[in-house]
């Protein structure tokens, strides 16, 4: 069950727009990210499914397409997945080569 | 307690390893082979006191190495229906029930059937009688055996039991996975026959034990895709002592790949020693920056050992820990 705190600026209609789109790329691969909370200061929750619930890949999906995505909608102030988990250095790592121009 | 963290050990085993109970005529070979997994984990200086632990351990006994050196709040005395070598099984029933009677506030009791020892018609009844007459809130399996064994996922013998047990109130079984003792067979304690069985009972919630190993990463993508896998660590996890770099390699690819809130706490106690060391290493346990850094493991938290000491374990079994804390502390 999806909890959204009132009290959060985020812009709710867009999000789901949002998830919506980047549902539709991760349908390619029969996976999906479902929101599970929005807190009151901005911190959106979200899930791996389907296919993706144990895919060793997600922590690449996260940081090429769900983070990216996710970060840019208006209100949101952090990202967490459950189900992806890894150190700091490789976030680092992954935000940097993510990057507009890295390549 | 251990620094405030609430620990319920998923799996200690009040076991009888006495002559009385060795059977036929590999038992003693049998009770060799169980014997030497213990000696390679226990920790000699954490045992003082204790004259040896190939015998049949008492309430009293179980209750000093648990409870009394160490800083266990809650444990689930399991019974091992490994009857291979041992007459009344290698943890009888009526021990660990002894057990849970003894210690009401403290130990929770799981049952344990064979459906090729006892037969299936046998393995639904001692189910039933386990549950509804001695308190059962979980069971115990045990499929790969020297002969006879059987698989999780066979729809004829192991399904008429898992639904017995869903019948009767009770949702958490649990599976020795991996380890072999002795002539057993690797291959059918394989949790390759976990996987069917959970997506067929999707209200059960099934324990793979030891984490599998050597199927490791056949653990790891079925706790990983299935909601209602569960992997403990019982055992296991003694090796933080004796090899680190190996436990962070395990913890960290559970914790990156798994999710923290399915890794259980056990210590396998009597026959892996007193839980006492293993919680202290496993208190001091990080992941090396060369983990971190050179395969994207994450840190372990604080938090991460809360629930793995406890917290889930407790969640699974309905217990109100902050009742149970506080329970416990008018008690003491």
């Amino acid at each position: 069950m999806t909890v959204i705190d009132r009290r959060s600026h985020v812009d709710v209609a867009a999000l789901d727009q949002r998830i919506e789109h980047v549902n539709r790329l991760m349908r390619s691969h029969a996976g999906a990210v479902e929101v599970v909370s929005v807190s009151g200061d901005g911190v959106l929750t979200v899930r791996f499914v389907a296919m993706c619930q144990g895919c060793p890949f997600r922590p690449v999906t996260l940081y090429s397409l769900v983070l990216p995505a996710l970060e840019a909608v208006a209100g949101v102030t952090e990202v967490r997945a459950q189900g992806v988990r890894v150190s700091r250095e490789a976030a680092e790592r992954a935000r940097a080569a993510m990057s507009p121009g890295s390549w | 307690m251990i620094d405030d963290i609430f620990v319920y050990d998923c799996a200690i085993h009040v076991y009888d390893m006495s002559d009385a109970n060795i059977n036929g005529a590999d038992g003693a070979a049998g009770r060799d082979a169980m014997s030497a997994v213990g000696q390679r984990v226990r920790i000699p200086e954490a045992e003082e006191g204790v004259d040896q632990f190939d015998k049949r351990w008492s309430v009293e006994a179980m209750y000093d190495l648990v409870f009394a050196r160490s800083p266990t709040d809650m444990a689930m005395a399991q019974a091992v229906p490994i009857f291979d070598w041992y007459e009344d099984g290698f943890a009888p029933v009526a021990a660990q029930h002894a057990m849970a009677e003894a210690y009401p506030g403290r130990v929770q009791f799981c049952g344990g059937v064979d459906p090729n020892y006892h037969g299936l018609d046998g393995a639904l009844e001692e189910i039933e009688r386990q549950i509804t007459e001695l308190g059962a809130v979980s069971m115990k399996f045990y499929n790969g055996h020297l002969r006879d064994s059987w698989r999780c996922d066979d729809e004829a013998i192991a399904y008429p039991m898992y639904q017995r047990i869903l019948d009767l109130g009770v949702d958490v079984i649990q599976f020795h996975k991996g380890i072999p003792f002795g002539n057993q067979p690797l291959a059918p304690l394989s949790p390759l026959d976990m996987e069917r069985a959970a997506i067929d009972f999707p209200d059960m919630r099934f324990v793979m034990h030891h984490m599998a190993l050597p199927y490791f990463e056949e653990a790891i993508s079925i706790a990983g895709r299935h909601p209602n896998v569960y992997l403990a660590l019982s055992g296991t996890i003694n090796l933080v002592v004796f090899a680190p770099k190996l436990v962070q390699t395990h913890l960290g690819r559970m914790l990156g790949d798994v999710g923290v809130h399915k890794l259980l706490w056990g210590s396998e106690a009597a026959l892996a020693g007193s839980p006492a060391p293993f919680l202290k290493a496993f208190m001091e346990l990080e992941i090396d920056e060369d983990l971190r850094v050179g395969y994207g493991m994450p840190q372990i938290t604080r938090e991460d050992k809360e629930r793995i000491l406890g917290l889930n374990f407790a969640e699974l079994m309905g217990i109100d820990v902050p009742a149970k804390r506080r329970e416990l502390a008018a008690a003491a």
